[in-house]
């Protein structure tokens, strides 16, 4: 079984892909972690195979998660997808610069179809 | 004798006015007026000791040198060491206050402000000291290293606005060469001619400079309106994207038949965030149709809406409709409403007044901490009803005091306590209160420990 942490401060949308993930992606152990400030010590704790990260959260963003992972070697090679609402005119690059697997833009797609991304991601 | 007085006086200068721009430079505001008179009187002595032998002892007209006098030169080199301790000081002393965008643009003047008094009152001090004057002239190439700083600056940072200074110094120059005619000019039809000339490149200057001001400041505005833009497309497309994207994902979920074998309840559940999320993206789009119309500089309530209020009434039924919100964060929950306002009345658009106390009060909620308390105060003061919304919170940071009421500003701690937020809400509040005659809103606030609003509302004169 593949692990996945979906790090959002949005009880909604974690319920939502929680449930898509489960139907869509069978194969896919998926955690949740609502509280941005122990995103780092979970992704310790769990050592997941990819994580989906959003990037606007309450007091810690998405970046500072991003920035803070890749500074601690057991768990800076895990993968990162960028998973927002948010508009990327400015900030592709330097996802980009941090080593981000995928960048998605959660109105561009469905959860059935982030699903089936995921899949492909972890060669499911 | 003249050309010497005017060196020790020009120079004595260069310490004070090299402290005066740093100061302006670096804080962006101008030095008080006791600091102007201080800076005057540490100038006095040059200016009140120049014409006396105190300047010059003598001259030596075998080998062509002046004898100066020793008072005079430890003077003005102890203003230059002034200045140069004075900057440095006033960089160190200011350094937190200096914006980090602007910091850059700060050490590259200070340097170069710093290399050239160095140069020039350490040269010149060491000529005079060792009596050989072949040295004090490297100590220019201390304007130069500014003159390179300087010209950094305005090319890389666009500090200075040198098209103003190019045009300023093109019709001071031109007003100079004219007026300095009168000094070789004899006949009188001339005279007239060259005042009449000089008042009227006076008036000419006078409009060009005034004109690219005016052109500098739109300039600034339209750059403030694009930097706005930026902010709006920034926080509204997350703010509906956030909704929408919920809304899309739930349906196509139904849609796809992911929840074909879910319990009735979970489906219910689906619809009924779907109709969550609609009501939320209503507001959002209620929220930014409403700034537009507020944000016109005559706005005015339509006058079939106005009717009498009662501003109690009013109040009391949002705090009742928000009671829910308090609860849940153990807020201890209270109105206090003075006896003698019980039945008076605003005119007012209700809407938009319930906008406004709606606002408030569930911006108190929501940045209170848990267990802490908010209350609505409502009294009177002379012709108007005074509301007092107080709240246990954040706080709002001082420095962003100013903007609070600005279209899309959310404070810095707002954003961090509350992601979400379009920033529009105490723009719109504003406008309201300001559209009622006497209106006002303004706040108390201090970090952490919490912010009082003021609502001032004009009461409506008894039928």
């Amino acid at each position: 079984m593949k692990k996945l942490l979906y790090i959002d401060d949005d009880q909604e949308q974690l319920d939502l892909y929680k449930m898509s993930y489960a139907i869509n992606s069978p194969q896919i152990e998926f955690f949740i972690e609502r509280d941005p400030a122990q995103a780092i010590a979970r992704i310790k704790e769990l050592k997941p195979d990819i994580i989906l990260l959003d990037l606007v959260m309450t007091e810690i963003s998405g970046f500072d998660v991003l920035f803070a992972m890749r500074k601690e070697a057991d768990i800076k090679n895990i993968k990162v997808v960028a998973f927002t609402n948010s508009a990327l005119t400015n900030v592709t690059g330097e996802l980009n610069k941090l080593g981000v697997t995928e960048i998605w833009e959660k109105i561009k797609g469905t959860p059935k179809g982030f699903a089936l991304r995921t899949n492909e991601l972890l060669g499911l | 004798m003249t050309a010497w007085s005017m060196f020790w006086i020009t120079n004595g200068m260069i310490a004070t006015l090299s402290f005066y721009f740093a100061y302006v430079f670096i804080l962006k505001k101008d030095i008080t007026f006791s600091t102007k008179i201080l800076l005057f009187l540490i100038q006095l002595p040059i200016l009140l000791l120049t014409p006396t032998t105190l300047n010059l002892l003598g001259f030596d007209l075998i080998n062509c040198e002046a004898i100066e006098s020793p008072f005079f030169l430890y003077y003005y080199y102890t203003m230059g060491a002034l200045a140069i301790i004075g900057i440095l000081s006033l960089l160190i002393i200011s350094w937190r206050k200096i914006d980090k965008s602007f910091r850059k643009e700060v050490i590259l003047l200070v340097i170069g402000l710093e290399a050239f008094l160095i140069l020039f009152y350490f040269l010149s001090g060491i000529s005079s000291y060792l009596d050989n004057y072949s040295i004090e002239f490297y100590g220019l190439f201390g304007k130069l290293i500014f003159i390179v700083f300087l010209a950094y600056l305005i090319v890389k940072f666009e500090v200075f606005n040198i098209k103003l200074l190019a045009t300023q110094a093109l019709v001071w120059a031109s007003v100079i060469l004219i007026g300095s005619q009168f000094f070789f000019i004899q006949t009188n039809i001339n005279r007239i001619l060259t005042g009449f000339t000089l008042v009227l490149s006076s008036f000419v200057g006078w409009m060009i400079i005034l004109s690219v001001k005016k052109e500098i400041r739109q300039r600034k505005e339209i750059e403030h309106l694009l930097k706005i833009k930026s902010e709006f497309i920034d926080i509204v497309s997350h703010q509906l994207r956030t909704p929408v994207s919920v809304i899309k994902g739930m349906a196509s979920m139904l849609k796809e038949g992911d929840l074909d074998n879910a319990p009735k309840e979970q489906k219910d559940q689906f619809v009924a965030g779907i109709y969550e999320k609609s009501e939320k993206l209503a507001d959002i789009l209620n929220d930014i149709l409403k700034a537009a119309e507020l944000d016109m500089d005559n706005f005015a309530f339509t006058p079939a809406s106005i009717k009498s209020v009662n501003l109690s009434q009013l109040v009391k039924g949002i705090f009742g409709d928000l009671t829910s919100l308090a609860q849940a964060k153990k807020l201890n929950y209270q109105i206090k409403i003075s006896p003698d306002i019980i039945n008076l009345n605003v005119m007012t658009d209700e809407s938009f007044l319930k906008h406004v106390f709606q606002n408030v009060t569930d911006n108190a909620i929501k940045y209170s901490k848990e267990g802490g308390s908010m209350t609505v105060d409502l009294g009177k003061e002379r012709d108007f009803i005074i509301c007092k919304i107080t709240d246990s919170g954040i706080g709002i940071p001082e420095d962003q005091k100013d903007r609070l009421f600005e279209k899309f500003f959310r404070a810095k701690n707002a954003v961090d306590a509350h992601a979400y937020g379009t920033g529009l809400g105490l723009f719109i509040t504003k406008k309201i209160v300001e559209a009622h005659p006497g209106g006002k809103i303004w706040f108390d606030s201090v970090v952490n420990k919490g912010t009082t609003f003021y609502i001032k509302l004009p009461i409506a004169k008894q039928a």
